[in-house]
């Protein structure tokens, strides 16, 4: 009650601060005026002895002012700006401390920044009602440590029917299909969907309706639901496009209305362009079978269930699904999975929390280094200014008071250096993110800056300020006026604070070393990467992917289009030989069935061996530069009629057939028909995963793509020696287009650029090694500043020691050394606690590293050869100033 | 007679409130009522008398409006608000009970302890 009229008032009062001044005076003004009245009429005096007297009588007016302004609760108000005041007065005295202040403390909160916002917008919630209580459900398989992302369809219809702890579950899954409007074909990104996944979350249509349980049967006409943003861009927002009709694939279709501005799909990673529904656009045998892991799965928890009642439900259900369909179901089980941690998929949900700590961790390094360097400034600051504040002291100021002027003077600091390392970690967030969007690879990350980034930094900012200037602060306000005032040695500081100095500089060098061995490691890894033989020569190869089925072509003219594009790009003259596949080495998509060898029963999850089937044309070995081991090639006799066969790798034909010739052989398949297909040639394990990078090959088969029709390819050209795939790329480009121009062309780009960039590919190890790169450079040049500032301020501490030494005959090169020995002993501590600390972060961060465990030697050495080099090369800097002070000068300063 | 310094802490708050309770005063006004109230036996510092005003208001006690003086000058002028009523009513039974206890305790016969 007191408490809201307090501040009632206050806001009054300061909002309106020169009303209440001036009413203040007028107030009292009338007092002493009817006083004045009351004494001349009482007394009979002359109004000006009255006044007088009335003034007596009241005392000093600004005293009682300023009691008044205390009693109005604006003391402290007044206290604090005029340390403001002041403290801004002295800020611009000293530019030069100021900037290297506010910008040392930047460099240490712009990478905080950065990692935080990336960060929020990967774990911020969905944009849908409740997000609290989204879980993402994943199938998991006994005896396999994978995490599958998807749930067989009638697998999930039982749980939804049965798990009691959810209120909801619905299925989606993304695809790309080419839609027709207009005449203009776009491909885009679309979200499949049940037909409750808009109602289970919650959401309202910006125009029109949204996908609905009618749309989803095989009956019901195709309706298109458009997302937000998709709609903004390509229609300009025009609510008229509800119920135009579009094609979808070829196929008719109508829009039936526009998803909530906002949403964009229950992925993080992908914007959705529209959305469709799952029975319109899955196969419905595929949907009927349980052995395909054919949907994605989001749950919504009863707003009184907890995640180990839904997990509790569901392995119940698991159970009984096990020993109902024993065929399909034993030792598979579903995980639920928080949707946050599971924002990026729920194979991630695990390392996640570790990848988002350990970069934490990173960037927290280089704000304590940071942190460090700005409380030398300060400290620096402190010793200069005890005489000031001495003076302060002698005219009554009281310690809390000096306090506060100095923590005051640390806040402005930091909250400018909070707001311009902000604003460039926070613009650098946006360029990263729409950075990791390469072509052909559409990563899509909304970096919002919402509060949760803003309180970060808030909290990052107090906490940073109040132990950068509480220290300095506390030791600027201890003085005696006497003591602060007699100019002198008193001065100098004691031992102590040498050694917290000295304590500090040691941190700071451990925490960058830290920081470079982490980024060695991933330097190596991904020159190991680069450097790995991966069994196809990556760098010849020109990459282009086409899909006439977007603009309604059947199988018979794709044939056609093909044999004719094939054509047309082998009589180029920079073209040595053209394949074609339906997925490239590295990339997003592909296709992994189960297979087992003839004589064996049909494979299912639990009898089968998992295997990477790829659908290729004739020339494709030679074109990517796989030597053949034994038997032969695809060929272009192996086409629909003919009898089906396979090229298989090493490792395939060992697990299926050991010890035996596995030409002539025949396997079984799970996905596709159920034909016997033959082995005619066998091709060396080549990499074409990153999982393979680290460990053995996949199992791996090649079948006819003619015999297999595949309507969306990759075309794999292979280019002379004396051109590059990138500059032949318009020119190959410009031919597919030539077949038709209708027929959309797109991610044309090196093979090696898909390897080494591509997020299924290095580029996800690359990037780690640019963050602790950049990270690991800023956190070596501060420390470095640390470094030479600590000594040089010992140097300055000991000119007159030195100059004492000089004069009883001590050589310059004595004084060198040691200087030098003093940066060596600091050196030396903070490389071996950095080492032994990046030891331990090396081992919990095994995963992400390839080919480098973390006691690498190369690592270890050139971290250490590098901090050795560049601090003798600082610390010899001061050194050599102190080998040439002159004794005479020295000893006279005093 | 009492001075100011002899008035115990808070009473002050007290007798500002009762006397405003009465009807809307300036703050001149104010000491002359409590000098009034009190048959001049009470004189109020003067100095200290604005900075208690401003607390009360600030509290919400008491509220403030400019008006004019009986002579024609803009006086600012407090009246009671329904809290200050509340805090002056429960203030007078507290100060009540109080002084009942420590008369009881000063005028207890020396036998009866």
């Amino acid at each position: 009650m007191k408490a809201w009229a307090k501040l009632r008032s206050l806001s009054r009062s300061l909002t309106r601060r020169s009303d209440v001044e001036q009413e203040m005076a007028e107030e009292l003004r009338f007092h002493l005026e009817a006083r004045a009245e009351h004494i001349a009429t009482r007394h009979g005096v002359s109004h000006d002895d009255a006044m007088r007297q009335a003034q007596l009588e009241f005392g000093s007016l600004e005293a009682h002012k300023e009691e008044g302004r205390e009693a109005l609760g604006l003391g402290w108000v007044d206290a604090v700006s005029g340390d403001v005041r002041y403290s801004v007065r002295q800020l611009r005295r000293y530019p030069f401390f100021t900037l290297s202040a506010v910008l040392t403390l930047a460099l240490g909160i712009g990478p905080n920044a950065t990692m935080a916002s990336l960060i929020n917008s990967v774990l911020s919630p969905l944009p849908v009602a409740n997000p609290g209580e989204l879980t993402v459900l994943a199938t998991t398989q006994r005896g396999n440590s994978r995490i599958f992302q998807r749930l067989a369809y009638p697998d999930y219809r039982d749980y939804r029917t049965a798990a009691g702890a959810f209120a909801d579950l619905a299925a989606w899954d993304l695809n790309q299909v080419g839609l027709t409007a207009e005449g203009q074909t776009d491909r885009l990104t679309v979200g499949i969907v049940s037909g409750n996944y808009f109602s289970m979350l919650g959401l309202n249509p910006a125009a029109g309706r949204l996908i609905s349980p009618g749309d989803d049967t095989t009956a019901s006409p195709l309706a298109v639901v458009l997302g937000h943003a998709y709609w903004v861009r390509r229609f300009g927002a025009d609510t008229s496009v509800v119920g135009r009709e579009v094609r979808v694939d070829r196929q008719l279709a109508t829009i039936v209305g526009v998803a909530p501005g906002g949403f964009e799909g229950t992925f993080k990673l992908a914007r959705m362009d529209a959305y469709l529904a799952l029975a319109s656009m899955v196969e419905p045998s595929r949907l009927a079978n349980r052995d395909a892991l054919s949907v994605r799965v989001l749950g919504r928890l009863r707003p009184d269930a907890s995640l180990r009642e839904a997990q509790a439900a569901v392995d119940t259900i698991a159970g009984r699904l096990e020993q109902q369909y024993a065929s399909t179901n034993n030792g598979r089980r579903v995980r639920v999975f928080s949707q946050r941690l599971a924002a990026t998929g729920p194979q991630n949900a695990d390392q996640f929390p570790i990848l988002i700590l350990f970069l934490m961790l990173l960037v927290s390094g280089v704000l304590l280094i940071a942190g460090k360097n700005v409380l030398g400034l300060l400290l620096a600051r402190a010793l200069h200014r005890q005489r000031e504040m001495a003076v302060r002291a002698a005219l009554g100021a009281s310690r809390w008071q000096l306090v506060r002027v100095c923590l005051v003077e640390a806040l402005l600091i930091g909250i400018v250096g909070t707001v311009v390392g902000g604003l460039a970690g926070l613009t650098l967030a946006r360029r990263l993110a729409t950075m990791a969007s390469t072509p052909g690879f559409p990563i899509y990350l909304n970096v919002a800056v919402d509060w949760r980034v803003f309180a970060y930094l808030t909290i990052v900012m107090l906490v940073s300020t109040l132990v950068i200037g509480l220290i300095p602060a506390l030791r600027a306000s201890r003085v005696e006026p006497r003591g602060g005032l007699a100019e002198g040695r008193t001065l100098t500081p004691g031992r102590n604070r040498h050694r917290t100095l000295g304590a500090l500089t040691v941190a700071q060098i451990a925490s960058s070393v830290v920081l470079l061995a982490v980024c060695g490691l991933f330097m190596r890894s991904v020159a190991g990467l680069e450097s790995a033989d991966l069994g196809f020569e990556d760098d010849r190869i020109l990459l282009a992917s086409t899909d006439p089925s977007a603009v309604g072509y059947d199988e018979a003219k794709m044939r056609g289009l093909y044999r004719s594009a094939d054509a047309a790009l082998e009589a180029l003259p920079d073209v040595e030989r053209v394949a074609q596949s339906a997925f490239a080495p590295f990339s997003s998509s592909n296709s992994t069935p189960y297979v087992a060898a003839d004589g064996n029963p049909s494979p299912t999850s639990l009898t089968g061996i998992l295997a990477d089937r790829h659908f290729v044309s004739s020339d494709y070995f030679q074109t990517i530069g796989t030597p053949l081991l034994r038997g032969r090639s695809i060929a272009d006799t192996d086409r629909e009629g003919s009898p089906p066969v396979a090229v298989v790798n090493q490792t395939m034909a060992a697990r299926l057939w050991p010890g035996e010739n596995a030409i002539g052989k025949r396997f079984r398949e799970t996905a596709g028909t159920e034909a016997l297909v033959e082995v005619v040639g066998i091709v060396p394990d080549a990499r074409y995963r990153r999982d393979e990078m680290n460990g053995a090959a996949m199992p791996r088969y090649f079948l006819s793509i003619d015999q297999f029709f595949q309507g969306a390819r990759v075309f794999h050209v292979r280019v002379a020696g004396r051109v590059t795939p990138q500059t032949t790329a318009a020119e190959i480009q410009s031919a597919l287009r030539q077949q038709d121009d209708s027929v959309p062309v797109y991610d044309v780009f090196p093979l090696a650029y898909q390897v080494s960039f591509g997020p299924n590919g290095f580029g996800g190890t690359r990037s780690l090694a640019l963050v602790t790169a950049v990270l690991g450079a800023t956190a070596l040049a501060l420390a470095l500043v640390g470094l030479y500032g600590m000594l040089s301020f010992a140097v300055g501490q000991r000119t007159n020691e030195i100059g004492i030494r000089m004069a009883l005959g001590a050589h310059p090169g004595h004084v060198v050394s040691m200087v030098l020995r003093r940066t060596w002993g600091l050196t030396l501590s903070g490389l071996v606690l950095g080492l032994g600390l990046s030891l331990a972060l090396g081992q919990a961060i095994r995963g992400l590293l390839f080919g480098v465990g973390p006691y690498d030697a190369a690592t270890i050495g050139g971290v250490t050869f590098l901090i050795g080099l560049v601090s003798t090369v600082v610390g010899y800097l001061p050194a050599r100033r102190a080998s040439r002070i002159d004794p005479v000068v020295a000893l006279r300063h005093e | 007679m009492a001075k100011q310094a002899d008035l115990l802490q808070g009473t002050l708050d007290m007798l500002i409130l009762k006397a405003v309770s009465i009807g809307p005063l300036h703050g001149y006004g104010v000491l002359l009522r409590i000098q009034q109230i009190s048959k001049e036996r009470l004189e109020i510092q003067q100095g200290s008398l604005y900075p208690a005003l401003y607390r009360l208001e600030h509290q919400g006690l008491i509220d403030s409006e400019w008006g004019e003086s009986d002579n024609k000058r803009k006086a600012k002028y407090y009246r009671l608000t329904a809290a200050g009523r509340r805090q002056l009513r429960e203030e007078t039974r507290k100060w009540n009970k109080m002084t009942d206890i420590i008369a009881g305790i000063l005028n207890a016969p020396p036998e009866g302890v």
